[in-house]
């Protein structure tokens, strides 16, 4: 009797004592949520923020010393610059076409192909912004899309939400796969293992996203009348990026897919069903062909550099790579020797957009399209439009390291793990989206919560592969609702300041989205 | 001071970033081959970035 009464209050007590621990490591992470959703700090202040806390949290509750801190802070780094790498490539290479007026000169070309208000919907807000998230990302399709759709005569919060909505799909293998490659970099799995699952979950979205791109707009009437293009036009988008992100070609997945989306919608938009208004007679100065030619390049240098073996061996050669040694928290927590995420400097995604858009710049400045002093231009904006988003990375990273050194996310990971056992995989995407929603970005919820999703995966016996997918799907979704996306939006339209009702609009859609990930994700974790 | 932060937070900001990553690879170096005292110091630097950040990012 006795016997079992001191056993149930040591059990209760460990309980309480893992409670504290739990909280405690989840401190960094409500900090940065709360900064971000109710201070409206930006990802970088939050992340600086948050890493304080982070740091302050594993001295005081999880044994971190200086040196564990201090190896932590270069693992991060190494992290950061593999995605950082994509990150300034992809902006420099939408500079350099953007500096043409080649993006206005596709908007142009798109719009007299057809009249129907629901094909311009699918065209511009689901195909055309996934197309810019595809070549750039970091909030360009929303900011390109919105005042295009108000031009056509849209009202700005559907402009705005529309393509907020429609371009999600394609988050995690857009920015030319930076999301992707950081989960990759810090789960420490390849792109033949999560490839997979992330393609069949986010193919599934490709559809969803359309749909409800569609319903804002029209509502139900108005899916219906648009159901046979986006079932063409979403098998081949979703079927592309499946064929790319497995191929080892994830670096393409979301600018492939949605140029091939761009193709067939173009040819959809050309069916009968869809062409009793008059089309656009607009005409630009350059044609769709030399305003899409740097893109031509990229997919030609990314093939390359991917597929050919010779060039990507040669190209492999220069490393940057660092070695570390095993290190113990004052807890016990071990962290083992092993080397940080190495940089493959010229055969890095990064450098092969670099390539492409060096020869894209010569072909462009060849046929006279740039004014004097281009480059100048293209490196400024540039950094104006990289150099924040770094900053938050960066931060982010840092923290999220500081965390995975000192056992703060195996202590989340075992706590939702015991909270919610086998139905998991319905809470997996969720996760994403709050990661997303808070940072902005689908890269950094990767990082601050793909390890946590992992290493619970793994505890409740689930496939780390689907879980990492539904992570970062969940992100992706997140997108359509981060107040940081939104905010660029509006400012594009004249809605600043009144950016509440995009987010109504667009947040029930991101809700339902996720909602029906969870449910698949559970359905395929236990049958698949 | 605050004001001179506000002044030139666009060039601060590629500024910190060039700290962030630059100081944790003395910071590594000084952990496998310095002194406690240099870890500590090179930490607070990084604070003192993150500070920076904070007020500018």
């Amino acid at each position: 009797m006795l016997q079992n009464i001191i056993k149930s209050r040591l059990v209760s007590e460990m309980t309480e004592i893992f409670f504290v621990k739990w909280i405690l490591a989840l401190s960094p992470i409500v900090t940065v949520m709360v900064l971000m959703i109710y201070g409206n700090w930006s990802g970088s202040r939050a992340g600086a923020a948050g890493w304080f806390v982070a740091l302050t949290a594993a001295t005081l509750g999880f044994g971190a010393h200086p040196r564990l801190v201090a190896y932590s802070q270069m693992k991060g780094v190494l992290l950061s610059l593999n995605v950082l790498y994509i990150i300034w490539a992809a902006l420099f290479l939408y500079h350099v076409v953007n500096e043409t007026g080649a993006i206005k000169a596709i908007g142009t070309g798109i719009q007299r192909f057809s009249g129907d208000k629901s094909i311009q919907i699918l065209i511009f807000g689901w195909i055309f912004a996934s197309f810019l998230q595809g070549v750039a990302g970091y909030g360009v399709p929303i900011a390109v899309v919105a005042p295009l759709l108000v031009g056509l005569g849209f009202s700005p919060v559907v402009a705005v939400a529309v393509p907020a909505i429609g371009h999600s799909w394609s988050v995690t293998f857009g920015s030319m796969g930076a999301s992707f490659q950081a989960l990759m970099a810090v789960s420490g799995f390849d792109s033949s293992f999560l490839a997979p699952w992330s393609a069949t979950l986010l193919g599934m979205t490709t559809f969803l996203c359309g749909l409800f791109a569609v319903h804002v707009y029209g509502g139900w009437k108005m899916i219906k009348h648009s159901l046979p293009a986006i079932l063409i036009v979403g098998t081949t988008m979703a079927g592309t990026q499946y064929v790319l992100a497995v191929s080892g070609m994830w670096t393409l997945g979301g600018f492939g897919a949605s140029l091939a989306g761009l193709l067939s919608g173009l040819t959809v938009a050309r069916l009968k069903i869809y062409n009793q208004t008059p089309a656009s007679r607009l005409q630009s100065e350059m044609g769709l062909g030399w305003a899409l030619s740097a893109y031509f390049i990229l997919v030609v240098v990314v093939s390359a550099g991917v597929m050919v073996p010779s060039v990507k061996t040669f190209l492999g050669q220069v490393r940057l790579s660092l070695s570390f040694p095993e290190i113990t928290s004052l807890k016990g927590w071990v962290v083992p020797a092993g080397e940080g995420k190495s940089i493959n400097i010229f055969g890095h995604g990064g450098a092969l957009l670099l390539y492409a858009s060096v020869i894209g710049y010569w072909v462009y400045r060849a046929k006279g399209f740039y004014r004097t002093g281009a480059m100048k231009t293209i490196v400024a904006k540039t950094i104006k439009s990289a150099v924040p988003t770094s900053l938050g990375i960066v931060t982010m990273v840092c923290f999220a390291m500081i965390m995975d050194h000192c056992q703060m996310i195996y202590i989340l990971a075992e706590g939702i793990s015991r909270a919610f056992g086998p139905f998991f995989p319905l809470v997996s995407p969720w996760i994403g989206l709050l990661g997303a929603f808070m940072t902005g970005s689908n890269t950094n919820s990767n990082v601050v919560f793909g390890v946590l999703q992992q290493q619970t995966a793994q505890l409740a016996g689930l496939s780390a592969a689907l879980i990492l997918a539904a992570q970062t799907t969940g992100g992706a979704l997140g997108s359509m609702i981060a107040p940081a996306k939104i905010l660029v939006g509006c400012s594009t339209v004249g809605l600043s300041g009144k950016e509440g009702p995009v987010l109504k609009a667009t947040l029930r859609y991101g809700l339902l989205i996720t909602g029906i990930v969870g449910v698949v994700t559970l359905l395929f974790s236990y049958f698949a | 001071m605050l004001r001179f932060l506000d002044k030139h937070a666009g060039k601060l900001k590629l500024t910190a970033l060039v700290l962030m990553l630059l100081i944790p690879l003395f910071l590594y170096l000084a952990a496998l081959y310095g002194s406690a005292v240099q870890v500590k110091l090179l930490l607070g630097l990084i604070g003192a970035t993150m500070l920076l950040t904070m007020r500018i990012g």
